[in-house]
Protein backbone atom coordinates (compact mmCIF):
# COMPACT_ATOMS: atom_id res chain seq x y z
CA UNK A 1 0.00 0.00 0.00
CA UNK A 2 1.50 3.18 -1.21
CA UNK A 3 2.55 5.42 2.16
CA UNK A 4 -0.19 7.90 3.27
CA UNK A 5 -2.84 6.92 0.87
CA UNK A 6 -4.59 5.75 4.39
CA UNK A 7 -4.20 8.88 5.91
CA UNK A 8 -5.12 10.47 2.52
CA UNK A 9 -8.75 8.57 2.39
CA UNK A 10 -9.40 9.12 5.85
CA UNK A 11 -9.37 12.76 5.57
CA UNK A 12 -11.19 12.58 2.09
CA UNK A 13 -13.59 10.93 4.30
CA UNK A 14 -13.85 13.62 7.04
CA UNK A 15 -14.53 16.16 4.36
CA UNK A 16 -17.18 14.79 2.37
CA UNK A 17 -20.63 15.49 3.05
CA UNK A 18 -21.83 12.23 1.61
CA UNK A 19 -20.78 8.53 1.04
CA UNK A 20 -17.89 8.47 -1.09
CA UNK A 21 -18.10 5.73 -4.06
CA UNK A 22 -14.59 3.56 -4.50
CA UNK A 23 -14.33 4.83 -7.99
CA UNK A 24 -14.46 8.33 -6.47
CA UNK A 25 -11.77 7.66 -4.17
CA UNK A 26 -9.61 5.53 -6.69
CA UNK A 27 -9.86 8.66 -9.01
CA UNK A 28 -9.02 11.51 -6.28
CA UNK A 29 -6.31 9.59 -4.63
CA UNK A 30 -4.84 8.46 -7.98
CA UNK A 31 -3.91 5.21 -6.79
CA UNK A 32 -4.97 1.62 -8.05
CA UNK A 33 -8.57 0.14 -6.84
CA UNK A 34 -6.64 -2.58 -5.44
CA UNK A 35 -4.68 -0.13 -3.28
CA UNK A 36 -7.46 2.11 -2.25
CA UNK A 37 -9.30 -1.20 -1.09
CA UNK A 38 -6.38 -2.17 1.01
CA UNK A 39 -6.29 1.72 2.34
CA UNK A 40 -9.80 1.43 3.08
CA UNK A 41 -9.97 -1.97 5.08
CA UNK A 42 -6.80 -1.13 6.65
CA UNK A 43 -8.45 2.42 8.16
CA UNK A 44 -11.57 0.42 9.23
CA UNK A 45 -9.52 -1.91 10.92
CA UNK A 46 -7.64 0.81 12.41
CA UNK A 47 -10.48 3.29 13.55
CA UNK A 48 -12.28 -0.40 15.32
CA UNK A 49 -9.85 0.13 17.87
CA UNK A 50 -11.31 1.55 21.02
CA UNK A 51 -9.01 4.62 21.15
CA UNK A 52 -10.98 6.12 18.78
CA UNK A 53 -14.85 7.28 18.63
CA UNK A 54 -15.38 7.15 15.07
CA UNK A 55 -15.59 4.02 12.17
CA UNK A 56 -15.62 3.80 8.85
CA UNK A 57 -19.10 2.24 7.28
CA UNK A 58 -20.01 1.04 3.88
CA UNK A 59 -23.49 2.95 3.04
CA UNK A 60 -25.44 3.72 0.06
CA UNK A 61 -23.14 2.65 -2.55
CA UNK A 62 -20.24 4.39 -1.13
CA UNK A 63 -17.89 4.77 2.19
CA UNK A 64 -18.40 7.13 5.15
CA UNK A 65 -17.22 8.40 8.38
CA UNK A 66 -19.70 7.77 11.64
CA UNK A 67 -19.62 8.40 15.14
CA UNK A 68 -19.60 4.94 17.24
CA UNK A 69 -23.31 4.27 18.43
CA UNK A 70 -22.03 4.19 22.21
CA UNK A 71 -20.83 7.86 21.72
CA UNK A 72 -24.97 8.56 20.53
CA UNK A 73 -26.17 10.03 23.56
CA UNK A 74 -23.49 12.24 24.23
CA UNK A 75 -23.29 13.83 20.44
CA UNK A 76 -27.13 13.90 20.29
CA UNK A 77 -26.79 16.39 23.16
CA UNK A 78 -24.18 18.36 21.83
CA UNK A 79 -25.63 18.94 18.40
CA UNK A 80 -29.23 19.34 20.89
CA UNK A 81 -31.52 17.71 17.80
CA UNK A 82 -32.47 14.10 17.86
CA UNK A 83 -32.83 12.79 14.01
CA UNK A 84 -36.11 12.72 12.98
CA UNK A 85 -37.54 9.42 13.05
CA UNK A 86 -39.99 7.99 10.41
CA UNK A 87 -43.91 7.20 11.25
CA UNK A 88 -45.32 3.69 11.04
CA UNK A 89 -47.35 5.07 8.15
CA UNK A 90 -43.79 6.59 6.38
CA UNK A 91 -41.76 3.12 6.95
CA UNK A 92 -44.97 1.09 5.90
CA UNK A 93 -45.34 3.07 2.59
CA UNK A 94 -41.49 2.80 2.10
CA UNK A 95 -41.44 -0.54 2.60
CA UNK A 96 -43.67 -1.09 -0.48
CA UNK A 97 -42.17 1.16 -2.48
CA UNK A 98 -38.55 -0.49 -1.35
CA UNK A 99 -40.11 -3.94 -2.26
CA UNK A 100 -42.35 -2.96 -5.34
CA UNK A 101 -40.30 -0.14 -7.36
CA UNK A 102 -40.94 1.63 -9.52
CA UNK A 103 -44.53 1.75 -8.24
CA UNK A 104 -47.22 3.86 -8.86
CA UNK A 105 -49.04 5.85 -6.04
CA UNK A 106 -52.22 3.72 -6.81
CA UNK A 107 -50.74 0.53 -6.11
CA UNK A 108 -49.06 1.61 -3.12
CA UNK A 109 -52.50 2.57 -1.99
CA UNK A 110 -53.95 -1.18 -2.93
CA UNK A 111 -51.15 -2.64 -0.49
CA UNK A 112 -51.98 0.01 2.28
CA UNK A 113 -55.76 0.11 1.97
CA UNK A 114 -55.51 3.86 2.68
CA UNK A 115 -54.72 7.19 0.62
CA UNK A 116 -51.12 7.82 0.73
CA UNK A 117 -50.94 10.91 -1.19
CA UNK A 118 -49.73 12.99 1.78
CA UNK A 119 -46.71 10.68 3.21
CA UNK A 120 -45.48 10.42 -0.39
CA UNK A 121 -45.27 14.41 -0.60
CA UNK A 122 -43.24 13.87 2.68
CA UNK A 123 -41.01 11.28 1.56
CA UNK A 124 -40.27 13.29 -1.54
CA UNK A 125 -39.31 16.67 0.31
CA UNK A 126 -37.17 14.18 2.71
CA UNK A 127 -35.65 13.17 -0.44
CA UNK A 128 -36.13 9.27 0.70
CA UNK A 129 -37.92 8.74 -2.75
CA UNK A 130 -37.94 10.09 -6.19
CA UNK A 131 -40.04 10.13 -9.20
CA UNK A 132 -38.64 7.75 -11.51
CA UNK A 133 -40.59 7.48 -14.56
CA UNK A 134 -44.07 7.64 -15.38
CA UNK A 135 -46.27 4.59 -15.98
CA UNK A 136 -47.50 3.48 -19.79
CA UNK A 137 -51.05 2.92 -18.20
CA UNK A 138 -53.94 5.66 -18.43
CA UNK A 139 -53.29 9.00 -16.90
CA UNK A 140 -49.53 7.90 -16.93
CA UNK A 141 -49.21 8.53 -13.11
CA UNK A 142 -46.14 8.76 -11.89
CA UNK A 143 -43.51 5.77 -10.80
CA UNK A 144 -41.91 6.01 -7.76
CA UNK A 145 -38.32 4.45 -6.37
CA UNK A 146 -35.80 4.94 -3.26
CA UNK A 147 -32.93 7.45 -3.11
CA UNK A 148 -29.70 6.86 -2.32
CA UNK A 149 -30.67 8.93 0.91
CA UNK A 150 -33.01 6.27 1.91
CA UNK A 151 -29.86 3.64 2.03
CA UNK A 152 -28.23 5.94 4.04
CA UNK A 153 -31.11 6.87 6.34
CA UNK A 154 -31.63 3.21 7.25
CA UNK A 155 -27.76 2.36 6.84
CA UNK A 156 -28.15 -0.08 3.67
CA UNK A 157 -25.01 -0.51 1.38
CA UNK A 158 -27.73 -1.52 -0.97
CA UNK A 159 -31.03 -2.67 -1.99
CA UNK A 160 -29.67 -6.29 -2.00
CA UNK A 161 -29.44 -5.86 1.95
CA UNK A 162 -33.13 -5.63 2.45
CA UNK A 163 -34.37 -9.41 3.24
CA UNK A 164 -35.68 -10.82 -0.27
CA UNK A 165 -39.33 -10.81 -0.47
CA UNK A 166 -39.81 -14.17 0.06
CA UNK A 167 -38.47 -14.32 3.83
CA UNK A 168 -41.01 -11.80 4.61
CA UNK A 169 -44.54 -13.44 6.32
CA UNK A 170 -46.64 -13.18 3.02
CA UNK A 171 -44.13 -13.07 0.46
CA UNK A 172 -44.07 -9.08 -0.23
CA UNK B 1 -51.65 -0.05 23.64
CA UNK B 2 -50.74 -3.44 23.99
CA UNK B 3 -54.40 -4.31 24.14
CA UNK B 4 -55.31 -2.62 21.04
CA UNK B 5 -52.50 -4.15 19.20
CA UNK B 6 -53.89 -7.85 20.27
CA UNK B 7 -57.21 -7.03 19.17
CA UNK B 8 -56.32 -5.89 15.78
CA UNK B 9 -54.24 -8.81 15.56
CA UNK B 10 -57.31 -11.00 16.31
CA UNK B 11 -59.53 -9.10 13.93
CA UNK B 12 -56.57 -9.73 11.19
CA UNK B 13 -56.42 -13.39 11.67
CA UNK B 14 -60.35 -13.72 11.41
CA UNK B 15 -60.37 -11.19 8.30
CA UNK B 16 -57.59 -14.16 7.11
CA UNK B 17 -60.33 -17.22 8.31
CA UNK B 18 -57.75 -18.34 10.59
CA UNK B 19 -60.50 -17.63 13.48
CA UNK B 20 -64.18 -18.21 13.54
CA UNK B 21 -66.49 -15.37 12.07
CA UNK B 22 -69.08 -15.25 14.91
CA UNK B 23 -69.65 -12.99 17.06
CA UNK B 24 -67.83 -10.06 15.08
CA UNK B 25 -69.56 -6.87 16.80
CA UNK B 26 -67.81 -7.59 20.39
CA UNK B 27 -64.49 -8.01 18.41
CA UNK B 28 -64.97 -4.68 17.10
CA UNK B 29 -65.71 -2.65 20.42
CA UNK B 30 -62.93 -4.22 22.03
CA UNK B 31 -60.40 -3.18 19.61
CA UNK B 32 -62.06 0.76 19.51
CA UNK B 33 -62.56 0.93 23.35
CA UNK B 34 -58.61 -0.29 23.72
CA UNK B 35 -57.82 2.42 21.36
CA UNK B 36 -59.23 4.79 22.88
CA UNK B 37 -57.41 4.74 26.41
CA UNK B 38 -56.81 7.60 28.50
CA UNK B 39 -54.76 10.01 25.98
CA UNK B 40 -55.16 11.21 22.52
CA UNK B 41 -56.25 9.33 19.45
CA UNK B 42 -53.68 7.78 17.56
CA UNK B 43 -54.29 8.24 13.89
CA UNK B 44 -52.11 5.53 12.81
CA UNK B 45 -53.86 3.02 15.15
CA UNK B 46 -57.32 4.08 14.73
CA UNK B 47 -56.82 3.88 10.52
CA UNK B 48 -55.15 0.64 10.74
CA UNK B 49 -58.32 -0.35 12.54
CA UNK B 50 -60.73 1.24 10.13
CA UNK B 51 -58.33 -0.38 7.57
CA UNK B 52 -59.13 -4.18 9.09
CA UNK B 53 -62.80 -2.90 9.89
CA UNK B 54 -64.01 -2.01 6.55
CA UNK B 55 -62.65 -5.28 4.83
CA UNK B 56 -64.59 -7.19 7.10
CA UNK B 57 -67.68 -5.38 7.00
CA UNK B 58 -67.62 -5.82 3.33
CA UNK B 59 -66.84 -9.35 3.53
CA UNK B 60 -69.75 -9.69 6.02
CA UNK B 61 -72.19 -7.63 3.58
CA UNK B 62 -71.23 -9.94 0.62
CA UNK B 63 -72.23 -12.51 2.48
CA UNK B 64 -75.82 -11.11 2.94
CA UNK B 65 -76.38 -10.61 -0.93
CA UNK B 66 -78.22 -13.18 -2.68
CA UNK B 67 -75.61 -15.04 -5.57
CA UNK B 68 -75.72 -13.59 -8.59
CA UNK B 69 -78.42 -14.77 -11.01
CA UNK B 70 -77.31 -17.86 -12.67
CA UNK B 71 -74.35 -18.87 -10.36
CA UNK B 72 -74.09 -21.08 -7.75
CA UNK B 73 -74.31 -19.96 -4.41
CA UNK B 74 -70.76 -20.72 -2.91
CA UNK B 75 -70.08 -20.98 0.82
CA UNK B 76 -68.47 -18.55 2.48
CA UNK B 77 -64.79 -18.89 1.08
CA UNK B 78 -65.14 -21.13 -1.61
CA UNK B 79 -65.32 -18.44 -4.09
CA UNK B 80 -61.82 -19.48 -5.25
CA UNK B 81 -60.04 -15.82 -6.29
CA UNK B 82 -63.38 -14.14 -7.68
CA UNK B 83 -62.81 -10.45 -6.39
CA UNK B 84 -63.65 -9.71 -2.92
CA UNK B 85 -63.31 -13.12 -2.48
CA UNK B 86 -62.43 -14.38 1.26
CA UNK B 87 -59.39 -16.07 -0.83
CA UNK B 88 -58.63 -12.95 -2.20
CA UNK B 89 -58.87 -10.48 0.83
CA UNK B 90 -56.55 -13.22 2.75
CA UNK B 91 -54.17 -12.89 0.21
CA UNK B 92 -54.07 -9.54 0.06
CA UNK B 93 -54.03 -9.45 4.07
CA UNK B 94 -51.27 -11.66 4.00
CA UNK B 95 -49.16 -8.88 1.32
CA UNK B 96 -50.04 -6.46 3.60
CA UNK B 97 -48.78 -8.15 6.60
CA UNK B 98 -45.27 -8.60 5.18
CA UNK B 99 -44.97 -5.14 4.36
CA UNK B 100 -45.85 -4.38 7.58
CA UNK B 101 -42.99 -7.23 8.25
CA UNK B 102 -40.39 -5.41 6.29
CA UNK B 103 -41.66 -1.79 7.85
CA UNK B 104 -41.20 -3.06 11.04
CA UNK B 105 -37.54 -3.93 9.95
CA UNK B 106 -36.96 -0.85 8.31
CA UNK B 107 -37.82 0.92 11.70
CA UNK B 108 -35.35 -1.19 12.90
CA UNK B 109 -32.44 -0.01 10.92
CA UNK B 110 -33.65 3.06 11.27
CA UNK B 111 -32.54 3.04 15.26
CA UNK B 112 -29.51 1.41 14.62
CA UNK B 113 -28.85 4.13 12.03
CA UNK B 114 -29.80 7.00 14.46
CA UNK B 115 -26.66 5.87 16.76
CA UNK B 116 -24.07 7.27 14.66
CA UNK B 117 -24.00 10.24 13.22
CA UNK B 118 -21.76 11.16 9.94
CA UNK B 119 -18.37 13.54 9.90
CA UNK B 120 -18.37 16.01 6.60
CA UNK B 121 -20.86 18.23 6.78
CA UNK B 122 -23.74 16.62 8.81
CA UNK B 123 -26.43 14.06 8.00
CA UNK B 124 -28.07 15.04 4.66
CA UNK B 125 -31.06 12.74 5.69
CA UNK B 126 -31.69 14.06 9.15
CA UNK B 127 -30.95 17.33 7.28
CA UNK B 128 -33.80 17.49 5.25
CA UNK B 129 -35.93 19.98 4.88
CA UNK B 130 -35.87 21.28 8.09
CA UNK B 131 -40.09 20.25 8.11
CA UNK B 132 -41.15 17.26 10.94
CA UNK B 133 -44.18 16.02 10.22
CA UNK B 134 -45.66 18.41 7.64
CA UNK B 135 -45.31 19.11 4.01
CA UNK B 136 -44.40 22.59 2.58
CA UNK B 137 -47.95 22.01 1.27
CA UNK B 138 -49.36 21.95 4.80
CA UNK B 139 -47.17 25.30 5.59
CA UNK B 140 -48.86 27.05 2.54
CA UNK B 141 -52.15 25.77 3.53
CA UNK B 142 -51.42 27.12 7.77
CA UNK B 143 -50.69 30.30 5.88
CA UNK B 144 -53.44 30.85 4.04
CA UNK B 145 -55.77 30.71 7.10
CA UNK B 146 -53.27 34.00 8.74
CA UNK B 147 -53.56 35.42 5.09
CA UNK B 148 -57.56 34.63 5.21
CA UNK B 149 -57.78 36.80 9.04
CA UNK B 150 -55.89 39.83 8.04
CA UNK B 151 -56.84 43.11 6.83
CA UNK B 152 -56.46 43.97 3.19
CA UNK B 153 -55.12 47.51 2.92
CA UNK B 154 -57.83 50.61 2.31
CA UNK B 155 -57.80 51.54 -1.28
CA UNK B 156 -56.82 54.70 -1.26
CA UNK B 157 -53.94 54.52 0.82
CA UNK B 158 -50.56 54.04 -0.95
CA UNK B 159 -48.67 52.13 1.54
CA UNK B 160 -45.14 53.27 2.14
CA UNK B 161 -43.82 50.45 4.56
CA UNK B 162 -40.40 50.45 5.18
CA UNK B 163 -40.39 46.40 5.65
CA UNK B 164 -38.08 43.99 3.93
CA UNK B 165 -37.47 40.29 4.11
CA UNK B 166 -33.91 40.55 5.74
CA UNK B 167 -35.56 42.72 8.67
CA UNK B 168 -38.28 40.24 9.06
CA UNK B 169 -35.71 37.33 8.96
CA UNK B 170 -33.39 39.18 11.54
CA UNK B 171 -36.92 39.82 13.50
CA UNK B 172 -38.03 36.10 13.64
CA UNK B 173 -34.48 34.90 14.41
CA UNK B 174 -34.60 37.54 17.60
CA UNK B 175 -37.63 36.12 18.71
CA UNK B 176 -36.68 32.31 18.48
CA UNK B 177 -33.56 32.89 20.34
CA UNK B 178 -35.46 34.43 22.98
CA UNK B 179 -38.39 32.30 23.36
CA UNK B 180 -37.05 29.07 22.06
CA UNK B 181 -39.93 27.48 20.44
CA UNK B 182 -42.97 29.92 18.79
CA UNK B 183 -46.63 28.80 17.55
CA UNK B 184 -46.84 29.28 13.66
CA UNK B 185 -49.90 31.66 13.95
CA UNK B 186 -47.94 33.73 16.61
CA UNK B 187 -45.20 34.77 14.52
CA UNK B 188 -48.23 36.85 12.75
CA UNK B 189 -49.36 38.40 15.90
CA UNK B 190 -49.98 42.27 15.63
CA UNK B 191 -49.16 42.15 11.96
CA UNK B 192 -52.52 43.88 10.85
CA UNK B 193 -51.64 44.15 7.01
CA UNK B 194 -51.68 41.59 4.42
CA UNK B 195 -47.82 43.08 2.97
CA UNK B 196 -46.49 42.31 6.54
CA UNK B 197 -48.07 39.24 7.06
CA UNK B 198 -46.63 37.91 3.17
CA UNK B 199 -43.06 39.64 4.09
CA UNK B 200 -43.19 37.32 7.02
CA UNK B 201 -44.18 33.83 5.39
CA UNK B 202 -41.36 34.80 2.71
CA UNK B 203 -38.98 35.18 5.55
CA UNK B 204 -39.99 32.05 7.40
CA UNK B 205 -39.98 30.19 4.04
CA UNK B 206 -36.00 31.49 3.31
CA UNK B 207 -34.82 30.59 6.85
CA UNK B 208 -36.48 26.82 6.00
CA UNK B 209 -34.77 27.27 2.75
CA UNK B 210 -31.69 28.17 4.35
CA UNK B 211 -31.48 25.12 7.02
CA UNK B 212 -31.72 28.12 10.20
CA UNK B 213 -34.91 27.43 10.90
CA UNK B 214 -37.01 24.50 12.44
CA UNK B 215 -41.36 23.63 11.41
CA UNK B 216 -42.19 20.82 13.23
CA UNK B 217 -45.96 19.38 13.54
CA UNK B 218 -46.76 16.64 16.17
CA UNK B 219 -49.19 14.80 14.63
CA UNK B 220 -52.13 15.96 11.38
CA UNK B 221 -54.13 18.89 12.14
CA UNK B 222 -51.95 19.47 15.36
CA UNK B 223 -50.65 23.19 15.98
CA UNK B 224 -47.36 24.22 13.91
CA UNK B 225 -44.54 24.59 16.24
CA UNK B 226 -41.15 27.05 14.50
CA UNK B 227 -37.80 26.83 16.32
CA UNK B 228 -34.27 27.55 15.62
CA UNK B 229 -31.98 24.53 13.94
CA UNK B 230 -29.04 23.41 15.93
CA UNK B 231 -25.64 25.67 14.87
CA UNK B 232 -27.62 28.71 15.49
CA UNK B 233 -26.67 30.57 18.59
Amino acid sequence: MRSGLRALIEALLFAAPEPVPLGRLVEVCGAAEGEVRAALAALAEHLAGEEHGIELAEVAGGYRLFTKRRFAPQVEALLAEGRPRLSPAALETLAVIAYRQPVTRLEVEEVRGVQCDHIIRQLLERQLIRVVGRKEAPGRPFLYGTTPLFLEHFGLRDLSELPPPERLGGGA
Amino acid sequence: MEAFDEALAALERRLAGEEPEEPLDPALASAVAALGGDGPLDLERAVALLSVGVRLLERRARLLLPPEPGTRAAPPGEEEGAPGSAEELAGRLSEYRSFREAAELLRRYEELQAGRFPGGGGDAAAAGTGLEGLTLEDLVRAFQRVWEQSRPAAPQEIPREAITVEACMDAVLARLQSEGEVEFTALFEGQTTRRQVVVTFLALLELVRLGRVRVRQERAFAAIFVSLRRNEP
